[in-house]
């Protein structure tokens, strides 16, 4: 322990003069530049967890009637490959470097929530911890890591494992949502004064767009995983065809999480090759605008295209058609971004050094990899290719062609921002030429496997013509790229000891992070230089040839939100995508009547009037804002006390209601109806429980001298979470009391 | 597997490349046509980003080059130009689907029922019940509805048809043809839990006349054995539990979980394509077959060399 110690001390990474323990310091820490690295070595973590399992899938897949594993065991390492790459290496290595990076790029101090930012972090350990206890516990899960139904229900999969896999993956989602909140409140309310969203380098705005889309389709899967918790735990069969459940519906949701999942992680790399490119070039990036822009227009989209996942499902040509043709669309956004890539190499004086080196390889492997995928986008061509190795290739040209080479081109880029030091040159380029060399001899061949017949997933292959040497020359390739990711993590660690120190700027960047110490001090910055453009320190470096100034006015007014109001409000956001997708589901699950209890067994009358003390609740509410604007606190308690009491009616009438259905036989595994009914209502009834104990604190604090002398705007922040769950209420009483009073 | 179709060129190994039917050649022609558009934008811009990485070096001690931020005209160019590929991409694509599966018949020739990890395959016309050898006429389109019994399957004859998913509880359609007599590899390509890997089928193309005689064999019920072995081998058959799984045609045995083995000694393989189907593998499997393939669901029973050597002899009458 102490030599370790010893070795963060030298590093700069621990001061022993400190009197608390330097773990301590570390599990303790609310820095966002710590809790980067707390991201970025977990990734590093269960990227070798994750990298042995890829190896021990080619190593049984090295030689034809292989039986190196069980069936059942390799069925459980691709699905804690896949699972893990995605949601414990993917995810975390990217949160962590928006964590370091973005809050320098804009000049602020820290994230937004610090706290809620350290929060969100743990969640990613214990998630991982979660998912691989089912070893212990059982079994891990072996359904792929979509996990498709009916494959997932206790009937085919009994073993606990599918059940640590959903709570762990709710977990990480839970954390998920919780950073992407603190991401958008940061950079709405913490940018350095005169810097706009229009002067936010690419990085930050591409991280920033993201975390809308993470909001958006985070909450999809976590209605999912709810679900299907549900139908394993408590014996409902949302999934379940052979009790009228519906095996598509799985697919329909997952993947209206899944194909934005894949945007979720390649957005970001695109914002380290719009930051990488540029500088290395010695250009400003070929048209900020369009780039910018093509990153919303990706986002959007890419909640539009979910069902070309599902071509061979057979959802009729004309639905298929209408998602070729979205799918498709998110070609030409993304064509705009690999031109703007490749024409700011165009004129500039590149130098080659090892993080323009592995994005210049990610932009021609992203290249291919949207042209294969524009073929998946084609219904025609997939109905071929679809869960062949040409989409094992296609999607690890993605993952791993883009995602991973634009990640290590920007931890060699960041990593002197972090440590101080320069990461060796000579290893960065052994480790590149390897990892080119090794992925694209693993991952071309898997095309032609593909189209010679393989599917995905099968433990192991006849002998037929072709395929032993494809699989042999594949798995020879994992080892090589293997190879280079220990040389890669001996270059960290040798050059974390011995490596030459960094400086300010060693790349001669342009934007904000290169303008402090490496690493920065707490707090970031001492002074920060003049922000009129994009690049304040290219205008820095040269007076005579700054950029043009971005906006009419070097000093721009910005109204900065109030940051509590901001993450309550993009809270909400993802709390609508789960509840519209709860809401869908009591649609489609009702839209044929069936025997038993249904609607029809509801109380109109009863529940209306206690939807309408909800609805004055609302009313409430306000007046008791505006007596604290007018600073008549007595009153605004007196309000904040009638809206508990309003919600309490309320929760105790959905109480009555639950009662009634009982009494009449209805549960929760019963029909389709009280299945979705409960889901639905239960969730709304935990969200007002949830809303009722927020505003019993705030009355509670309310109380204190504290408050008395300055009201934190802790009220606002609850108010506007009220009115949401009282909105809720208002679709789900028309959706599921009102609606089938009008047919 | 596919022994009497292996020749060593690109279409024995890239089977896709090897259409063998109307709708495996659209898209085929599809793929043709659209990689050819692919291979020219990779060429350009690929190329483009080399020459810019070669021309564009920088060289100790040059200034930073000319500052240019982009240009309106080009990136409204490079927007318009992939708008028109995506079109006619669309256009290739929408074309190609109502070839390669055009609606459904209202009555199928087909019913093919996913199992895990084997394939039933019915001909609701004739009443024929067969297992993971499907045998169709040549020149002729049959329609194939699909059902699971359990989870998704899928599928997947790269030489002659689209893949379609096997869902429970929501029918699919497709048609499928062969233009020559031959034996066409298929898989399962969903993952379906421990055994997917082993759930192949095949895909028989014969002429007409002798796909009508197939047909009629397959309705004749099995005969009484002849031999002693044999014999003994039908008792224990009807006495054990073979007869809460599976079903031959003319016995007690009439269940439907496990394949129908009327006519087991008439197919080629064994176990969804894991082994062949001969004698001495019957023997390996009727021993254990969780050690021929684990995790499926026939379970061990134990039975003593004797009694597996009565089996044999029966299964081996069930032409």
């Amino acid at each position: 322990m102490s030599e370790l110690a010893a070795i963060l001390t030298r590093a700069g990474l621990s001061n022993p003069e400190q009197r608390e323990h330097w773990t301590m310091k570390w599990i303790s820490t609310m820095d966002h530049k710590r809790i980067g690295i707390l991201y970025l070595s977990t990734a590093l973590v269960f990227f070798v967890i994750g990298g042995i399992e890829a190896l021990l899938i080619r190593l049984q897949l090295a030689v034809p009637n292989n039986r190196l594993l069980q069936p059942d065991e390799y069925n459980v390492v691709f699905t804690m490959h896949g699972t893990t790459m995605i949601f414990l290496v993917a995810m975390p290595a990217l949160f962590g470097l928006a964590n370091y990076i973005l809050p320098l790029q804009i000049g602020a101090r820290d994230m937004a929530f610090p706290r809620l930012n350290a929060f969100s972090f743990w969640l990613v350990p214990f998630g991982g911890l979660l998912l691989h206890f089912s070893f212990l516990a059982g079994g891990a899960p072996g359904v792929g890591w979509f996990a498709y139904a009916p494959l997932s229900e206790t009937p085919y999969s009994s073993q606990l494992g599918v059940d640590y896999w959903a709570l762990a993956l709710l977990v990480l989602g839970i954390g998920s949502v919780g950073t992407s909140i603190n991401l958008i409140a940061t950079v709405l309310t913490q940018r350095a004064p005169n810097m706009t969203l229009r002067r936010l380098p690419l990085f930050s705005w591409m991280i920033f767009v993201n975390s809308f889309l993470v909001l958006m389709a985070l909450p999809v899967l976590n209605a999912a995983l709810v679900m299907l918790l549900i139908d394993r735990l408590l014996g409902a069969h949302f999934f379940l065809p052979s009790s009228g459940g519906s095996a598509i519906m799985w697919q329909h949701i997952f993947w209206a999480f899944g194909h934005p999942e894949v945007y979720i992680v390649a957005i970001p790399a695109f914002g380290i090759l719009s930051e990488v490119i540029p500088v290395f070039a010695r250009k400003p990036i070929f048209g900020y605008e369009f780039v910018a822009g093509s990153t919303v227009a990706i986002a959007f989209l890419s909640l539009l295209v979910w069902a070309h996942h599902m071509f061979t499902v057979g959802l009729g040509h004309t639905v298929d058609l209408f998602f070729v043709a979205s799918s498709m669309l998110i070609a030409i956004p993304t064509g705009v971004k690999v031109l703007a890539w490749s024409a700011t190499l165009v004129g500039g004086r590149i130098r080659l050094d090892t993080p323009m080196l592995f994005c210049t390889a990610a932009l021609l492997q992203f290249l291919l990899a949207g042209l294969t995928g524009v073929s998946l986008a084609s219904a025609a061509l997939d109905w071929q290719t679809k869960n062949s190795y040409y989409l094992v290739a296609h999607f690890h040209f993605v993952f791993v062609g883009l995602i991973v080479f634009a990640i290590l081109g920007a931890l060699h880029y960041w990593f002197p921002k972090m440590s101080g030091r320069l990461l060796s040159e000579r290893l960065g380029k052994w480790t590149f030429w390897l990892m080119t060399a090794g992925f694209n001899m693993t991952f071309v061949i898997q095309h032609f496997l593909g189209l010679a017949g393989m599917p995905r997933r099968i433990f192991t292959y006849a002998d037929l013509p072709g395929w032993a040497w494809m699989n042999m020359v594949s798995t020879i390739g994992a080892f090589l790229m293997a190879a280079a990711a220990l040389l890669f993590v001996w270059n960290l660690v040798t050059s974390l000891l011995n490596g030459e120190r960094a400086g300010d700027n060693p790349w001669r960047a342009w934007t904000l992070e290169w303008a402090t110490t490496s690493p920065p001090p707490p707090g970031n910055f001492r002074s920060l230089p003049p922000i009129r453009s994009r690049r304040p320190l290219w205008d820095d470096a040269n007076p005579d040839r700054p950029d043009p100034m971005v906006g009419t006015k070097w000093r721009a007014e910005v109204h900065v939100p109030e940051k509590n109001e901001t993450a309550v409000a993009a809270f909400i956001v993802s709390e609508s995508a789960f509840f519209a997708v709860l809401i869908l589901a009591y649609l489609f699950y009702n839209a044929v009547p069936e025997a038993g209890v249904g609607a029809h067994s509801l109380n109109l009358a009863k529940t209306g009037a206690f939807t309408l003390c909800l609805l004055l609740s609302s009313i409430t509410i306000w007046r008791s804002e505006v007596s604290l604007d007018r600073g008549n606190q007595r009153a605004m308690r007196l309000w904040l006390a009638a809206t508990l009491v309003l919600g309490g009616i309320f929760l105790t009438g959905q109480g009555l209601e639950y009662g009634t259905l009982f009494e009449d036989g209805a549960s929760l595994n019963g029909n389709l109806f009280a299945t979705a009914f409960f889901t639905l209502t239960g969730f709304h009834g935990l969200h007002v429980c949830a809303g009722l104990i927020a505003l019993a604190i705030v009355l509670g604090l309310a109380r204190s001298a504290d408050f008395k002398r300055h009201p934190p705007p802790a009220l606002k922040a609850v108010a506007l979470y009220w009115h949401f769950v009282d909105a809720v209420w208002v679709v789900v009483f028309s959706t599921v009391y009102f609606l089938p009073h009008l047919r | 597997m596919d022994q009497d179709h292996i020749r060593l060129s690109v279409a024995a190994v890239l089977q896709v490349f090897d259409p063998q039917s109307p709708q495996a050649r659209a898209m085929f022609r599809l793929g043709l046509e659209s990689s050819v558009i692919f291979a020219i934008i990779f060429a350009m811009v690929a190329g483009a980003v080399v020459y810019a990485l070669m021309r564009y070096r920088w060289h100790e001690g040059e200034p930073d080059p000319r500052q240019v931020a982009g240009n309106t005209t080009i990136e409204i160019v490079w927007t318009a130009i992939p708008c028109a590929i995506v079109v006619a991409l669309f256009a290739l694509t929408a074309r190609t689907m109502s070839v390669s599966d055009p609606p459904a018949a209202p009555a199928p020739d087909l019913l093919v029922i996913g199992h895990q990890w084997w394939w039933e395959a019915r001909y609701p016309k004739s009443g024929v019940v067969a297992a993971n050898e499907i045998h169709i006429p040549v020149g002729r389109a049959m329609s194939i509805e699909f059902d699971s019994a359990d989870v998704l399957h899928e599928f997947w004859v790269p030489r002659l048809a689209r893949k379609i998913a096997a869902v429970p509880g929501h029918p699919n359609h497709i048609w499928i043809e062969a233009d020559a007599p031959g034996t066409y590899l298929g898989v399962c390509s969903e993952f379906c839990g421990t055994e997917h890997a082993w759930m192949h089928f095949l895909i028989i193309a014969e002429t007409p006349a002798k796909f009508a005689e197939w047909e009629s064999s397959q309705l004749l019920p099995a005969s009484k054995p002849a031999g002693l072995e044999a014999r003994k081998g039908l008792a224990l058959f009807e006495q054990t539990s073979c007869v809460s799984c599976h079903a031959v045609n003319g016995t007690v045995a009439g269940a439907r979980v496990g394949p129908d083995l009327t006519h087991f000694a008439s197919r080629r393989e064994l176990g969804a394509g894991i082994v062949e189907n001969t004698p001495d593998n019957l023997r390996r499997w009727l021993k254990d077959p969780q050690q021929v393939k684990p995790g499926a669901k026939m379970p061990d029973f134990k039975f003593s060399g004797e009694q597996i050597g009565q089996l044999v002899a029966y299964f081996e009458t069930l032409k």
